[in-house]
């Protein structure tokens, strides 16, 4: 049987970095695939992806530098995308089943970052701190309070950046404990806007230099406050 | 002590704007200074490197670059060991930035400093930031970096609340060949991934290069010519900025 996952491995990866050793920013996606999300809301979250990628694919030092990996959780926590570069991204087209559990979707997704970190070290690439985007429109089916916690610790040791957007239904007052930063709520079904500033705030992120005060892009476009 | 001899170092240096300062239309945010001292074995140099987004940023960095170079020269004269002269030379180029940025925001100021204080007897080098000095001591190199930050796009600069506990300053004893300081944009470069060593095919024939010919305008167009070619250019959009000397006296009296 043969197995559509990407290759990915050590020695890849060094291949990877030696043709292109710009500097890595990397970026989870972490989203809800659960069986709520079934109809309109994941048409138009496969859309917003697709958007993604071709607004970030148009910046020739962002599609070089923004690593983009797509972790759903859905029924089970699945590794849809693993780290690869905007220019080698290819948008998954995603279904929608199951519970949420989003407890070791993010346990998942942090190991994933390590992991990823260390490969940069590794290879002398310089990288970025990453994002964790996370969307769902449920609450936790599994215990989450331990993934809500390496957040926090990840957040305070300026590991990473977590962001965690709730579609229309979802548990808001978790979403607020397990994020340090204030969750946002979509608007409607703005995955397209939703994903397009997502792609200016990493194409921003992805050419800083030091000192730079980075201002994120306004939300007005995708979130209600 | 009033006597002057000519440096016995030949000093070379080369400062080139970044593809990404020319495209923003802004200037150059990088500074350099080497300064040869009157007993003709002692030399000074200092690289500063203004905060890309710091509006000011290349004022403070010539600011810091210049008051460097003075406090270290100062203290050497008054007998202070090369690494305390170097220490003293970041203390002086803050206290200088300070004094231009006036009642304006401090960090609108920001850069970077490198010091490199080299006698016969000892070399000693400060640095804030990821400004970096490299020395070559008997064919071996070593390195100087600031406090190195995980991302690539945060450092600690001299205006930064944390300045004193991310300094950092070293001393080699004896006499040493020759030195490289250089901004952050020559990094990926100049030294060596993951271990951060100097790359010594980079630095080899330079230090080869700074010790030959007669040191003036035309080594500096070509250094500068190399810090533009599409080599260097490919892996940086930052100005680059590297100062070079060599020792091409002899260390035998009379």
């Amino acid at each position: 049987m043969s197995d559509q996952a990407v290759l990915s491995t050590p020695e890849l990866d060094a291949v990877e970095f030696a043709v292109n050793p710009e500097p890595r920013c990397a970026c989870v996606l972490l989203l809800d695939t659960s069986g709520s999300m079934q109809g309109a809301a994941i048409n138009a979250l496969n859309e917003g992806l697709r958007a993604f990628a071709t607004d970030v694919a148009a910046d020739p030092l962002a599609r070089q530098r923004v690593e983009v990996a797509v972790v759903t959780f859905g029924g089970a926590v699945q590794v849809v995308n693993e780290f690869a570069t905007v220019a080698n991204f290819t948008p998954p087209a995603l279904g929608a089943d199951g519970g949420t559990p989003m407890g070791h979707a993010i346990e998942v997704a942090l190991d994933r970052l390590e992991t990823r970190k260390e490969s940069y070290r590794a290879n002398g690439v310089p990288y970025y701190r990453p994002w964790v985007f996370l969307v769902t429109d449920g609450q936790p089916t599994d215990e989450w309070k331990a993934a809500a916690q390496r957040v926090h610790d990840a957040e305070e040791a300026n590991g990473l950046a977590f962001f965690a957007v709730g579609v229309e239904g979802a548990d808001m007052a978790t979403l607020g404990k397990i994020a340090v930063r204030t969750p946002l709520r979509l608007r409607g079904l703005a995955f397209t806007e939703l994903f397009l500033w997502l792609s200016r705030s990493q194409r921003q992120v992805s050419s800083s230099r030091p000192g730079d005060h980075l201002s994120l892009p306004p939300v007005q476009g995708w979130a209600s406050i | 002590m009033a006597t002057t001899t000519a440096t016995q170092w030949s000093m070379v240096t080369g400062c080139v704007i970044g593809a990404a300062h020319e495209r923003e239309g802004t200037t150059r945010q990088d500074a350099v200074r080497v300064h040869a001292h009157d007993d003709g074995a002692t030399v000074v140099i200092a690289v500063a490197d203004g905060a890309g987004s710091a509006p000011e940023g290349g004022t403070g960095a010539a600011a810091a670059a210049a008051a460097a170079v003075d406090a270290a020269i100062d203290a050497v004269t008054a007998g202070a060991p090369p690494i305390d002269a170097a220490n003293r030379a970041l203390d002086a180029a803050l206290v200088a930035v300070e004094r231009v940025a006036g009642e304006r925001e401090l960090g609108a100021f920001a850069s970077t400093l490198a010091v490199a204080v080299i006698t016969r007897e000892e070399t000693g080098a400060a640095v804030v930031g990821d400004s970096a000095v490299v020395v070559s001591a008997t064919g071996a190199l070593a390195v100087l970096t600031g406090d190195p930050s995980e991302y690539v796009n945060e450092t600690t600069f001299l205006t930064s609340t944390n300045f004193d506990s991310a300094r950092r300053a070293a001393t080699i004893a004896g006499p040493i060949d020759g030195a490289a300081v250089f901004s952050d944009g020559l990094a990926l470069l100049a030294l060596d991934a993951p271990s951060g060593r100097p790359h010594a095919p980079f630095f080899t024939p330079l230090f080869d290069f700074a010790a030959t010919g007669e040191p003036g305008a035309e080594r500096d167009a070509a250094l500068e010519a190399f810090l533009s070619s599409p080599r260097v250019r490919e892996r940086t959009d930052d100005d680059v900025t590297l100062a070079l000397v060599a020792w091409r006296g002899t260390d035998a009296d009379g």
